[in-house]
């Protein structure tokens, strides 16, 4: 049988801050090491430090100084310096937050597919638009390529029912479908598929709590046998975690209360929670938490010190729920950019879970680099903590591999 | 003689304390609120003290009993806004029992008191600070029935244990993690709509339904009324229930799935409290009908058994509290018969005691 002759994956993945985009070579298997990578910081963001574009790939490996409004700039920033690079692209893929009801597996973009995913717009307000741009910016520049989108709502829809339903009255949730989705489904896929390898432990049965604290979203996840099992993000991207402009959990009455006592507009109140709380509501000067540890103790930003407080007290409490949900668990895991880098946030995070087994190495935690994953744990600890990357775009280059097997011209 | 008033809208509880001891009544409110108010206050000679129950006093009410005036009642009309009918209760009550009964002494018996000790990490929402600064926080509620379960905890094991995590379980369960008698956290917030689910109410949801209710048309009552009132077992079961229909009723599908969903959110919030105190000397449940829930504990004792939590397997009868963890339990676990009546007028009379105390 003749081999199949690779093909060039481009992956796009929109956080509500930040764009990443990466090449991925499929053959018989999807390669998990990139030939071109790129990522779009701060997009969008109000803080100190000004966007850019950090490229790394065989010709091209610089960081851009670029004003970023936002991801459409950025992706058009990425396809140009793909094309001056000569790199190959066949097909591309990109993440999709929230899919709704209308999708449970990855799906090729055609006409009627794009209308169904503009309805999905308003159910992650912060992602779903944002990604919808990046497609509509690829559609414009590479307007000869297939596009898929690959959802993160697909992961947890293992999550049990007791778990993502909601006591409200049936002829509501009929009716909007509101029910808990989940979120970040994609990276915590990759995690429930790499992670037991690294920790050298049977995956069967293996139980985890991973958390994804990104520099925009964060959530905490349930993982048992592979398995979602509970998600701290629900119908919306809105609740679970402190982030850094969503509010995460509120007493459901607050909206009501503000609405009548204040006299806010719904749209109004909707764009408060999720543009201006979060660690922005309550640090003020930004959004960004290197932002805020760097100015924790500075007597002008008071409330620096506060917001971090606060993110890493909610963190802990959602850890602690799941490992308690689990019944006790294995292996604790932090991924994406904090969580890899952040080895603060992991040392605070862990205090107060001595009781669960959790025990960090302080100079391991310390040191791990983040770009490869580091057992954090210390020897005595009953929980191996792991500092992992996440590797969400290559999840969605699989997906889009086995998609389009025999149907993408290389 | 002592009087106690409990707002229930459209009801009102009241429970009358007299040497001959107690009675207490559930009156509908309507017409003549004095009147109704004055038959159970009875003469001015044989009244002692009126006590007030007050849901949530927000952040300007912290101490759990204090003597009403008039600048307090001030301070309960600007909490109205908080919880409109109860508070409006408390207010217009007090209001015309200061004024039919001048001589009584008059008590405000807060219930979001305790709470107001709680650190601003946890106190505050993750919104934009300003709302703080206008005193927008996590209330919590049922702080009255929180910190007695401290006390009776307490009084049942040694100075050693500090960490307690306590559970009401009721047709509105809450949860608290306390440490030497202070809060740490708790499951309620601005009301005590959030966390678990109740009879009526959703407990945690994601929040977006409220806007998605809105643009479909709806009016702020009829979400409220959604929200609060069919909502939690109700929506569920498909009828009203109570607490003692799920846990101890016969296993229909419906009510079988209402159970596990409230017991995996208790199990939750147990794993939330447990994170914040940073380990637990003594998981302390409290039931107005304990026995009844006997084997719901257990159920739920037995998610707790890789924290080392064990249980006797007789769980005995007869008085209460009643200790359920066994000889080799990592973590005590006690049942407590909650009895409200006779929590509250105990903490009447602490703020008898406490004024004797103080006199020089």
């Amino acid at each position: 049988m003749p081999m199949k002759k690779p093909q060039n994956i481009l992956v796009f993945n929109c956080g509500s801050s930040s764009l990443g985009c990466k090449i991925f070579q499929a053959g018989e298997v999807v390669n998990t090491r990139p030939i071109f990578s790129a990522k779009a910081h701060r997009v969008g963001t109000k803080g100190s430090e000004p966007s850019f574009v950090q490229y790394e790939g065989p010709a091209l490996c610089r960081k851009i100084v670029e004003p970023l409004p936002d991801h459409r700039v950025a992706a058009r920033h990425m396809l140009e310096q793909i094309r001056l690079n000569h790199v190959l692209v066949n097909l591309i893929g990109h993440r999709f937050v929230h899919g709704g009801d209308f999708f449970k597996t990855a799906v090729i973009i055609d006409r009627i597919v794009m209308q169904e995913l503009e309805q999905c717009a308003s159910l992650a307000p912060i992602h779903n638009p944002v990604t919808l741009s990046v497609i509509h910016e690829c559609q414009e520049t590479l307007s000869d390529q297939l596009q898929y989108a690959a959802f993160d709502t697909s992961f947890h829809a293992s999550i049990p029912d007791y778990a993502y339903t909601y006591p409200v009255p049936q002829r509501i949730r009929k009716r909007f479908h509101f029910r808990k989705y989940g979120f970040h489904g994609l990276s915590y896929a990759y995690i429930a598929h790499a992670a037991p390898a690294v920790l050298g432990l049977a995956p069967e049965n293996l139980k985890m709590v991973v958390c994804h604290l990104g520099t925009g979203g964060s959530s905490v996840c349930a993982v048992r046998n592979g398995r979602s099992m509970d998600n701290s993000m629900g119908y919306s991207p809105l609740t679970g975690l402190m982030m850094s402009t969503r509010c995460g959990d509120i007493d459901p009455m607050l909206t009501l209360y503000l609405m009548l006592t204040y006299d806010v507009r719904p749209a109004d109140l909707l764009e408060m929670l999720t543009e201006k709380s979060g660690l922005l509501g309550i640090a003020g000067f930004s959004s960004d938490l290197r932002d805020i540890i760097r100015n924790m103790g500075l007597k002008e930003q008071e409330r620096a010190e506060l917001a971090f407080r606060m993110y890493v007290h909610r963190l802990r409490k959602y850890i602690g729920s799941y490992v308690t949900a689990l019944g006790g668990i294995a292996a604790l895991v932090f991924t994406d950019d904090i969580g890899v880098t952040n080895w603060l946030v992991r040392e605070k995070a862990c205090q107060g879970l001595q009781g669960f087994g959790v025990k960090l190495d302080r100079d391991a935690n310390r040191n791990a680099s983040g770009a490869t994953a580091a057992l954090i744990s210390s020897k005595v600890s009953r929980v191996k903590v792991l500092a992992m990357p996440t590797a969400e775009e290559w999840v969605v280059a699989e997906e889009g591999a086995k998609l389009t097997r025999g149907r993408v011209q290389t | 003689m002592k009087v106690l008033f409990d707002p229930a809208p459209p009801y009102l509880r009241c429970c009358v304390f007299s040497n001959g001891g107690s009675a207490a009544h559930l009156v509908k409110l309507q017409g003549d609120w004095v009147a109704t108010i004055l038959r159970h206050l009875g003469s001015e000679a044989e009244l002692e003290a009126v006590g007030y129950v007050l849901y949530n006093g927000g952040n300007r009410i912290r101490t759990a009993v204090s003597l009403l005036s008039r600048s307090s009642l001030q301070k309960i009309g600007r909490c109205v806004p908080l919880l409109p009918e109860y508070n409006s209760m408390t207010l217009k009550l007090a209001g015309y029992g200061m004024q039919h009964r001048p001589t009584a002494r008059h008590l405000l018996l807060c219930d979001t008191a305790f709470f107001t000790r709680l650190s601003p990490v946890v106190r505050n929402y993750a919104l934009p600070y300003e709302l703080t600064r206008k005193g927008l926080g996590r209330y919590g509620a049922f702080g009255l029935c929180h910190e007695w379960i401290w006390q009776q905890t307490r009084a049942q094991t040694s100075d050693a244990t500090k960490k307690v995590i306590s559970i009401s379980l009721g047709d509105h369960t809450s949860l608290a993690a306390i440490h030497n008698g202070s809060p740490r956290e708790t499951t309620t917030g601005l009301t005590a709509l959030e966390g678990v689910m109740s009879s009526g109410g959703c407990g945690d949801i994601d929040p977006t339904i409220v806007f998605l209710l809105k643009t479909a048309g709806l009016s702020y009552s009829d979400i409220n009324r959604i929200l609060c009132n069919e909502s939690g077992f109700a929506a569920l079961a498909g009828r009203p229930c109570t607490l003692g229909d799920i846990v101890s009723g016969p296993a229909t599908p419906a009510l079988a799935m209402a159970k596990r969903l409230l017991r995996y959110q208790i199990i939750k919030q147990i794993g939330a409290m447990l994170s914040a105190l940073g380990g637990v000397d003594a998981f302390s449940f409290a039931s107005e009908k304990p026995q009844d829930m006997i084997p719901f504990v257990l159920e739920i004792c037995q998610a707790l058994a890789f924290l080392g939590v064990r249980c006797r397997p007789d769980t005995g009868r007869g008085r209460w509290p009643r200790e359920l963890s066994a000889a080799d339990s990592a973590v005590k676990v006690f049942v407590h018969r909650f009895d409200r009546w006779a929590v509250m007028k105990a903490a009447l009379e602490s703020f008898g005691n406490i004024e004797q105390e103080q006199q020089p």
